[in-house]
């Protein structure tokens, strides 16, 4: 599990996790959404993240949004120094917006030398 | 801080930058690793454990500036930081590196505690009615903080020590209802009641009452039923 999400009535909560390779059968990582019983333990599947969306780096850097509805994560990958921020459908795996943030390094005066944009930390605002 | 709306297909603008620490306490270039982040009230909290826990909390709702910069105090021998954590309106909780002089944790293990925000007192267990019933055997030190909100600093070796070596980063989940912490831990040493599978590296579910610092259960992938949602 890497983000836990909204709590249901019934106790479990919703997470962004790593697993489900039968299922899912992305081509490099098996990132997806379920909803996790923290009293068992138990796991159940909501969605695969689509098969179309690579997560480079540091998937841990991510939150649900407050009603749930949107899943956000963002890393800087540092062997290609690209940043990627990277929305999802919790309930789909599709993503919403998959981005590079063209012209952040600019808009930050960063060197285009410099190795690249790390990004620390999601949050959501209403 | 660049604000991203979520459908608009990558634009952006920068909120904030080129942040001043609003004190000295950032010694050492602790901005140099990365820290853990926490979300307290449309803040955003940087917990940099490179730096024994230095945290710098952000206006992320607003003006996307510092707006606190804290040095956690103590009266445990070490303390770096929260691995995991969650917060409350007063109180950051989580789980951090620990060691002990003797016993399971003399190599290092983890350790269960809170913070009182912004005081930014670091104590190993909650304050709870409970306090005036413990042993006398215990050494018990009460700290009223800044905020009011009591926190019970023991001196008791061992009480909130964890028998796992390692935990992940950032995931954590407080239900406040049953007062149950939620993270997930690897590597379980001394007492290995709470190992949840027989390879070390599994990740382990590991629930905590809150008000106790005790480890309630721990479950392991071996737990896990695999099924698809209808």
């Amino acid at each position: 599990m890497y983000s836990f999400g909204a709590t249901n009535a019934d106790g479990s909560v919703h997470a962004f996790v790593f697993g489900f390779e039968s299922e899912c059968q992305h081509p490099y990582n098996n990132f997806a959404f379920a909803t996790i019983d923290l009293k068992s333990g138990k796991a159940t599947l909501v969605a695969c993240v689509a098969k179309d969306v690579v997560i480079d780096t540091d998937p841990t850097v991510g939150a649900f949004s407050p009603d749930g509805t949107l899943f956000a994560t963002g890393s800087g990958n540092s062997e290609t120094g690209v940043v990627q921020l990277v929305v999802l459908d919790p309930t789909t795996g599709e993503a919403v917006l998959n981005s590079s943030l063209p012209g952040l390094k600019k808009s930050l005066g960063v060197s285009n030398v410099a190795p690249f944009i790390n990004v620390w930390g999601v949050s959501w605002t209403e | 801080m660049v604000d991203v709306p979520p459908r608009a297909n990558g634009t952006f603008s920068v909120v904030s930058r080129d942040w001043t620490w609003p004190d000295s306490q950032g010694v050492g270039c602790p901005e140099d690793l990365d820290p853990n982040v926490g979300v307290l009230s449309g803040s955003v909290l940087l917990d940099f454990t490179s730096n024994w826990g230095f945290i710098v909390q952000i206006d992320a709702a607003g003006s996307g500036n510092v707006t606190r910069a804290v040095q956690a105090s103590k009266t445990q021998l070490l303390f770096d930081g929260f691995i995991s954590w969650a917060t409350t309106a007063s109180s950051l909780i989580g789980v951090t590196p620990a060691a002990a002089q003797h016993g399971f944790c003399s190599d290092g293990c983890l350790q269960f505690g809170v913070e009182t925000w912004p005081a930014g007192e670091y104590c190993t267990l909650w304050v709870f009615l409970a306090c005036w019933r413990m042993a006398l055997a215990e050494l018990c030190v009460v700290v009223l903080s800044h905020t009011n909100s009591l926190c019970l600093c023991t001196l008791a070796a061992g009480l909130t020590l964890l028998p796992f070596k390692a935990a992940m980063t950032n995931v954590a989940h407080l239900d406040e209802s049953s007062n149950m912490f939620y993270f997930q831990a690897s590597h379980p040493v001394g007492n290995t009641a709470w190992a949840c599978s027989s390879n070390a590296a599994d990740q382990c579910l590991v629930a905590i009452d809150a008000t106790k610092g005790s480890i309630v259960s721990s479950q392991g992938p071996s737990g896990y039923t695999v099924r698809c949602a209808s």
